[in-house]
């Protein structure tokens, strides 16, 4: 289709923004896509619900869980714009695989979640890939970046699984795969760079596609990013557990000015932070340098100091850094833990150690160049968002556990919770929002939910149940609550019982490991509440999921079989189909990490 | 019925026994309530009645509601030892207990029993199951029923402390509720079909509690004018006659409420002893029938009693027993605190009494006194009983003489037996447990006494008066746990670190002090004591005690609102 393009007159832009005022950055991207559908429509409207399928010749997709592979898709879209060259930008958990065959060239940038697990919301799309009836693809051409973190054993597996399935399926690699580690932002570049000189050249069609630019303008007005975060202030910081708790949890209120940030409850908050001195100081005492040393970092210059504090990731150790030290020293216990069948291994390693502690285990290995080239960029971080907006306008609660693990080499400190937790309130951090469209509360208030969020996975949940009882939902409010010890550590008590009392909490089940005589979790809870969860699920119920995604995750998920198993009379893989059938209905939603 | 006290409708903790289908209420399932730590909140009126309090540590509280969090609530459970007697074994359990519970200390109180503290809601069954495992239990030892019945102390006279321990024993068991909610609700007892009917106290017990107290002349330990049912045996050679009957004595005051008072119990007659149960189901079912059951403050017997007359009472009770009572016989008291140190009894054991610091027996490593320890020790390695004093204090009983040696080493050892813990000031002095777990405190009691002692007595010797006896008591408010109104100096919290200074009781508990000063923080009471002392030592007559002595030259009101009958009787 060849039509002629000119930008929109003054007057058209200022209705567009108008109309696009308030919506978040998922919205608007889609949007790029379904105005373009629009343009190609022969006569008449859109289908609203259609997915932009009609393609450009050249499609970014991605599968993003905590925004790290939206972020780079957008950025390869943005590189690609600024080479003079068109593309449509998409979440593959709006892609079904018979979509593909429509696309001529593909970059697929995809995550890998806990034990080689896609994200969340791409879970459909890669079930549908792997199965037999997926389409063959041999007019595809496709490269993939793959995200992931090495210390854990399914390193980017997910990204490996699609490139091999899209081999499998005919289709033709355009580039050998990239596979990033927590660095990935320095390596990716370059790689990119590759992909975008192998693209055939441009063609008629990417240049009617090219005031798409316009809207990616705007989406970058309208919603804080990591780029350009929102500066909030911090109106409080008050602890939730009692002095004598394993581990310090605090609860964040952050405000903004009216229409600055816009979250639904089950959205995240990312954090842009700079890396405490508790992290900073040994690492620079154990280099023995001083703090202003010049160094270089990206092509400019910059100190020491500045780079710990700024820059550098110094609380989660990866591979590559530990490969680097490997080879400096040839210390063979490190080597053995690069051993690939070493996997667990290593990231019990990495799970237990610091920069600090190579720093000091081996002095002088590297020199604070060596290490600033090899270190990762700080990573920022994302909490789960623990209010409402209809409850508290203008303002954002989180939930955050302080990390502080006493280890005889001595205390691991978490980066971002040490330095929120000396925030007085008053100081201003920048921040975003990471939406989390998976993770919602169902749109009929009629519905039941049950929340299952043991320790800060229970943030969320404050947000779903404020949110719950500003609108009037009828339904009822089930939270499956879960800690160490209901004295020290119950977040939020005061609030749950308040709700309880008033009658907008309909249950709540707790589960206190370390309060009997026997460790009582919220997997054990759910068993024990079997007859009673099943009532509520087969009525229709959401079930929502929050927490820590390597333990109690598969433990409620395998609970939540075994309740369905047990109280419909069905064996264990037809009650998994059943609970991946809710999963795919959206009844039953996880956030967890 | 012919009269009542009153004829407003009955206060919310009536309904809430009358409703408590025999004290169970929905106790049950309020310790199930996994949210809280806390019972349902009628719930926490009828634990009473099974020796259980739901306190919270008020210092915490601020904090954890900042956090989100519900008050630091825990159980304190009073034990139920008529005279303060246990044994070795009941002692080792109440010691292991306390290393489980609370704060690590064991608690002794004013009423010869054991306080447990800091027991969570979870752990209270199977504690009350591990003291029934040897015969102790908390029934009534809380609430309003007859509490704790507490026994002077006779180690001179072995075969009539005996007699008198199996009388309070008796009373305290014949007073017990019939209901069997505690043994169901926390030992896992089933119920038997139809509930049992409660003949002794009816379905909503008593207006409010209820003390007995046996004493025996020539000590009054016990405090006998503080108690609604006093006994006092009468005793003629080492043969127990009876016993004198006393009624209406009370110690609880409202500050502010002048229709609120403190009043010592009136002697109305003597029985024999095969009519000490049956006086004692009159006296307890007259205050059933016809105490107040409107108002909580206006409910214990020395209101009835004030309200409907002693010779209306005396004629109710004659109705009762089917007779009047004898005239009471005459007796004498010369004592109350407690012998500390050795005695040796006529059988040739021996009793040894130790001094206990507001009856709290801790292991403090910084001071070196190790009393649990050492206490522990000997339970398991001497034959002996224990018994708690009413004055907080701790004797150890039935000493064969060839342990006497090893004993007092072990303890020595163990930092118990101290001689600065001899002065009678030290002796003598009582207080409360108050902040922070009493829901009832208003000033400290018990973390104040180690404190204030020492500056006391400073005082004593700055005027040349160490040595000298002294009855200091301390309570944390007017409900008077540690019977302050008995004392030569009283003090009585009103807010933190506000006192209200009471002066003029005697030294053998027969008469009320009354108030001298209110309102005072430390240093104004140090000084005020200061003053009092320097006129003491220069104006006393021989031997004169520091409440006769101000009463005397009138720095406190003689007049005391309710004069008991036993002054004129007795003078």
């Amino acid at each position: 289709m060849n039509v002629p393009v000119k930008p929109p007159g003054a007057e058209v832009l200022a209705r567009v923004d108008q109309a696009l005022a308030g919506l978040a950055a998922d919205n608007l991207i889609w949007l790029s896509g379904y105005l373009y559908g629009l343009a190609r429509q022969p006569a008449g409207p859109a289908q609203a619900t259609s997915s932009p399928s009609t393609a450009t010749r050249i499609r970014i997709l991605y599968g993003s869980q905590t925004g790290n592979a939206r972020r780079l898709a957008e950025a390869a879209l943005a590189e690609l714009q600024n080479a003079g060259r068109s593309a449509q930008l998409q979440s593959l958990a709006e892609l079904r695989p018979r979509d593909l065959r429509g696309i001529e060239q593909a970059l697929f940038v995809v995550s890998t979640q806990g034990d080689g697990e896609p994200p969340e919301d791409c879970r459909d799309f890669y079930e549908a890939l792997a199965a037999d009836s997926a389409p063959r693809l041999e007019a595809l051409r496709y490269s993939v970046i793959a995200l992931g973190d090495s210390s854990y054993p399914q390193f980017c597996a997910s990204g490996r699984i699609l490139d091999e399935r899209l081999q499998a399926l005919g289709a033709q690699r355009l580039q050998d795969r990239f596979e990033g580690d927590l660095d990935y932002q320095r390596s990716a570049p370059a790689w990119l760079q590759q992909w975008r000189e192998r693209l055939p050249a441009i063609t008629d069609d990417e240049v009617s596609a090219l005031p798409g630019r316009q809207l990616e303008a705007s989406v970058a007005l309208q919603a804080p990013s990591p780029a350009a975060p929102l500066s909030v202030e911090l109106i409080a910081n008050l602890p939730l557990t009692a002095p004598g708790a394993l581990r310090d949890v605090r609860h964040l209120e952050l405000a903004f000015e009216p229409g600055q940030l816009n979250y639904r409850p089950g959205d995240a908050l990312g954090l842009r932070f700079a890396n405490p001195a508790q992290l900073v100081e040994p690492v620079l005492a154990a280099l023995g340098r001083s703090a202003e040393l010049p160094l270089q970092l990206d092509g400019a210059g910059v100190t020491l100091a500045e780079a710990l504090r700024e820059r550098i990731e110094l609380s989660r150790l990866s591979r590559p850094v530990l490969l680097r030290y490997a080879q400096a020293t040839g210390a063979a216990e490190l080597q053995a833990l690069l051993q690939p069948d070493h996997r667990e291994a290593l990231q019990h390693y990495l799970r237990n150690h610091q920069l600090v502690d190579l720093l000091r285990r081996y002095p002088d290995a590297l020199d604070p160049q060596a290490l600033l080239d090899v270190l990762p960029p700080l990573q920022h971080r994302l909490y789960s968002i623990a209010s409402s907006p209809a409850t508290h306008a203008d303002e954002v609660h989180l939930t955050v556990a302080l990390r502080a693990d006493e280890r005889a080499q001595g205390i691991a400190y978490g980066a971002c919770s040490t330095a929120l937790a000396a925030l007085q309130p008053g100081s201003r951090i920048g921040a975003w929002v990471e939406p989390n469209p998976r993770f919602r509360l169902p749109e009929d208030d009629q519905r039941d939910v049950i929340m299952i969020g043991p320790g800060t996975g229970v943030a969320p949940f404050r947000g779903f149940l404020s949110e719950r009882i500003a609108r009037g939902a009828t339904g009822r409010n089930w939270l499956v609550f879960g800690s160490r010890r209901r004295y020290f550590d119950f977040l939020y008590q005061t609030e749950w019982l308040q709700a309880l009392a008033r009658g907008q909490l309909q249950r709540l089940s707790l589960a206190f490991s370390r309060d009997g005589a026997g460790r009582v979790y919220v997997q054990d809870r759910l068993r024990a509440e079997a007859r009673e969860l099943y009532r509520w699920i087969d009525g229709g119920a959401h079930i929502y999921l929050c927490g820590d995604a390597f333990a109690m995750a598969p433990a409620v998920e395998a609970a939540l079989v075994d309740v369905i198993a047990g109280e419909a009379g069905i064996d264990a893989e037809a009650a998994g189909a059943r609970l991946a059938q809710l999963r795919r209905e959206g009844r039953f939603a996880l956030d967890v990490y | 019925m012919a009269a009542t006290t009153t004829s407003a409708p009955p206060s919310a903790v009536e309904r809430i026994k009358l409703a408590s289908d025999g004290l169970r209420g929905t106790l049950t399932a309020s310790l199930a309530d996994a949210p809280t730590a806390a019972l349902r909140e009628d719930d926490q009126q009828l634990i009473k009645l099974h020796g259980i309090y739901q306190q919270d540590d008020r210092e915490l509280r601020e904090d954890r509601r900042r956090r989100k969090l519900e008050p630091a609530i825990s159980f304190m459970i009073r034990v139920r030892l008529p005279a303060g007697i246990c044994s070795t074994a009941q002692w080792l359990v109440m010691d292991d207990l306390a290393s489980r519970h609370g704060d690590g200390s064991l608690k002794l109180t004013t009423r010869q029993t054991f306080e447990l503290q800091g027991v969570i809601k979870e752990e209270l069954a199977s504690t009350l199951q591990a003291m029934d495992r040897v015969l102790l239990d908390s029934i009534a030892a809380c609430g309003d029923v007859n509490r704790n019945v507490i026994c002077g102390v006779a180690p001179e006279r072995p075969g009539l402390q005996e007699q008198l321990h199996a009388a309070a024993i008796a009373l305290s068991e014949h007073l017990l509720p019939a209901s069997r909610a505690y043994h169901e609700i926390f030992l896992g007892a089933e119920r038997v079909a139809g509930g049992e009917p409660e003949p002794l106290y009816g379905p909503s017990y008593l207006p409010r509690k209820f003390k007995t107290v046996i004493a025996l002349p020539p000590r009054n330990d016990v405090d006998l004018y503080a108690h609604d049912l006093g006994f006092v045996a009468i005793v003629e050679g080492e043969q127990l006659r009876g016993y004198n009957l006393c009624v209406g004595g009370g110690m609880g005051t409202s500050h502010g409420e002048a229709a609120t008072y403190p009043r010592l119990a009136d002697v109305i007659g003597f029985l024999p002893t095969d009519q000490l149960l049956p006086v004692a189901e009159a006296v307890l079912t007259i205050q059933r029938d016809f105490g107040d059951r409107s108002n909580r403050k206006h409910a214990r017997l020395k209101y009835t009693i004030d309200t409907l007359g002693l010779d209306w009472f005396r004629g109710e009770l004659a109705t009762r027993l089917g007779a009047p009572l004898a005239p009471p016989e005459d007796f004498q008291f010369s004592a109350r605190g407690d012998h500390i140190g050795w005695q040796r009894t006529p059988t040739g054991r021996h009793w040894l009494t130790l001094r206990t610091e507001g009856g709290r027996l801790r292991d403090d490593p910084a001071s070196g006194v190790r009393a649990r320890r050492g206490l522990r020790l000997a339970a398991e390695r001497f034959e002996l009983r224990f018994r708690i004093t009413p004055n907080q204090n701790l004797s150890l009983i039935d000493i064969a003489d060839a342990d006497r040696a090893a004993l007092e080493a072990l303890l020595r050892e163990h930092g118990l037996l101290r001689s600065q813990d001899w002065t009678p000031l030290r002796r003598d002095a009582l207080a409360c447990v108050a902040l922070p777990l009493c829901p009832l405190a208003m000033a400290e009691a018990e973390r104040w006494l180690p404190d204030l002692v020492p500056r006391v007595e400073a005082l004593l010797t700055r005027h040349g008066l160490v040595g000298e006896p002294l009855g200091l008591r301390i309570t944390g408010c007017p409900n008077g746990c540690a019977r302050p109104y008995l004392a030569e100096v009283g003090l009585i919290g009103k807010a933190p670190g506000l006192y209200n200074l009471l002066l003029g009781g005697d030294r053998v508990g027969q008469r009320l002090n009354a108030l001298y000063r209110e309102s005072l923080d430390e240093a104004a009471i140090l000084a005020e004591l200061d003053t009092l002392f320097g006129r003491w030592a220069g104006e006393r007559r021989a031997a004169e005690g520091f409440g006769d002595f101000v009463r005397r030259i009138g720095l406190v009101d003689g007049h005391s609102p309710h004069p008991p009958a036993l002054l004129e009787s007795a003078a």
